[in-house]
């Protein structure tokens, strides 16, 4: 799915539910609960549960905060500016626990810049991904992206385990090389 | 609380739909502006003479370096408060006026700017300024919360070029002081506070 899709898609329920449209705003939350839960699940690996107080904490400010959107704007822009600026000020609270502040710079550094940036990786990663084998496209997506164990992998997948551990090594492999080839 | 529960919690919530009620920042900016002058009155006063005043060249530019600052800050300020406006230059923009009153006073003038500058109530005008932009910086952070800035730093700092802006505007209407240097130093002083303060404490006063 690209991104020109995803803002149409949203664009559209947003006008609907601002019609007063229920199972519009419906699925608008669903859609971007999930675009969300991919954005921070890649800078908050491992910590799921914060991600998901996090999730609900952005589905919060565009709720409150909806008049904001400016409909000359991508609303996919604006729901990514709400998402990072989530995550600046979930990392200030986490870092206000120790020694250092987190600057507007170290913030930036930490997030990136662009709205585009965050789909674009994820389209770009599809597009590579396509070209590895099925089974070790499973294992990838499984193992290293969505951070299942090895196990739980091989019987989700009906695998052995060391199957499991083949396929995802020569899919690394695989994929750093393609990664390589197009820098 | 599940996510998927939270989503049908807002959805089902029938004032949710539909565009949110959002304060105006014509409202905010009058109830600044009053305050300002309010405060002005009680504390400092006005010029006996203001209305013949205000026909001298040397009033307008001083009265104008605020308003000019203020309305051009004022322009950019509702970008400021919506997620994923591009980022603009407007921050400089407020630096411009100062800028002009700094070229009068340096070209415009015989006598060197530091020997205008020291002189009327040199040592009070910062500090007045300061205060006189004070409510009506308040102000702005209450308008400020019912939006969400994303740029808490740049935001704050465009917020005290506006409180600054406007309390050198109402300040002018109590200083009897009219050289080109002393505005230069004092005013622009005064509404440098401003925006360092704005800066200072953005992060903290607009986190929402």
């Amino acid at each position: 799915m690209t991104l020109e899709t995803i803002e149409s898609e949203l664009r559209a329920l947003f006008g609907q539910s601002q019609q007063g449209d229920q199972q519009a705003y419906k699925k608008l939350l669903e859609r971007m609960a999930a675009l969300v839960r991919a954005y921070l699940r890649r800078r908050l690996t491992g910590q799921d549960a914060d991600v998901e107080d996090l999730v609900q904490e952005v589905l919060l400010a565009v709720h409150t905060k909806r008049h904001t959107y400016d409909p000359n704007q991508p609303i996919t822009a604006w729901m990514h500016a709400i998402a990072r600026y989530k995550l600046i000020d979930f990392w200030r609270r986490v870092q206000r626990l120790g020694e250092h502040g987190l600057s507007d710079e170290d913030a930036s550094a930490l997030v990136g810049e662009s709205s585009i940036e965050a789909f674009e990786a994820q389209r770009d990663l599809t597009a590579v991904m396509s070209q590895l084998s099925k089974a070790q496209q499973d294992v990838i997506a499984l193992v290293k992206l969505q951070g299942v164990g090895v196990a739980e992998a091989a019987q989700q997948l009906g695998m052995t385990e060391s199957a499991v551990k083949v396929h995802t090594h020569r899919g690394i492999r695989k994929l750093a090389s393609l990664l390589g080839a197009s820098i | 609380m599940r996510t998927d529960d939270l989503i049908s919690a807002l959805a089902t919530n029938e004032a949710a739909l539909g565009p949110a009620a959002q304060p105006r920042l014509q409202w905010a900016l009058v109830a600044g502006v009053v305050s300002s002058l309010v405060l002005c009155a009680l504390f400092w006063g006005f010029l006996s003479q203001l209305l013949t005043v205000m026909q001298t060249p040397a009033f307008v530019a001083k009265i104008g370096l605020g308003i000019v600052t203020a309305a051009l800050g004022l322009m950019a300020w509702p970008a400021m408060l919506r997620p994923g406006q591009p980022k603009s230059r407007a921050l400089l923009m407020v630096f411009v006026p100062a800028g002009v009153v700094w070229l009068w006073a340096l070209f415009g003038t015989a006598t060197p700017v530091m020997s205008q500058a020291i002189g009327g109530m040199w040592t009070t005008c910062t500090v007045s300024i300061a205060a006189l932009a004070a409510p009506v910086w308040l102000w702005l952070m209450w308008h400020a919360k019912h939006f969400a800035p994303t740029a808490l730093r740049q935001a704050g700092a465009m917020s005290g070029a506006i409180a600054g802006g406007v309390g050198a505007a109402v300040y002018s209407l109590y200083c009897p002081v009219f050289d080109a240097g002393y505005i230069a130093v004092w005013y622009v002083l005064g509404i440098g506070v401003c925006i360092a303060f704005g800066a200072l404490a953005g992060p903290r006063s607009l986190r929402w």
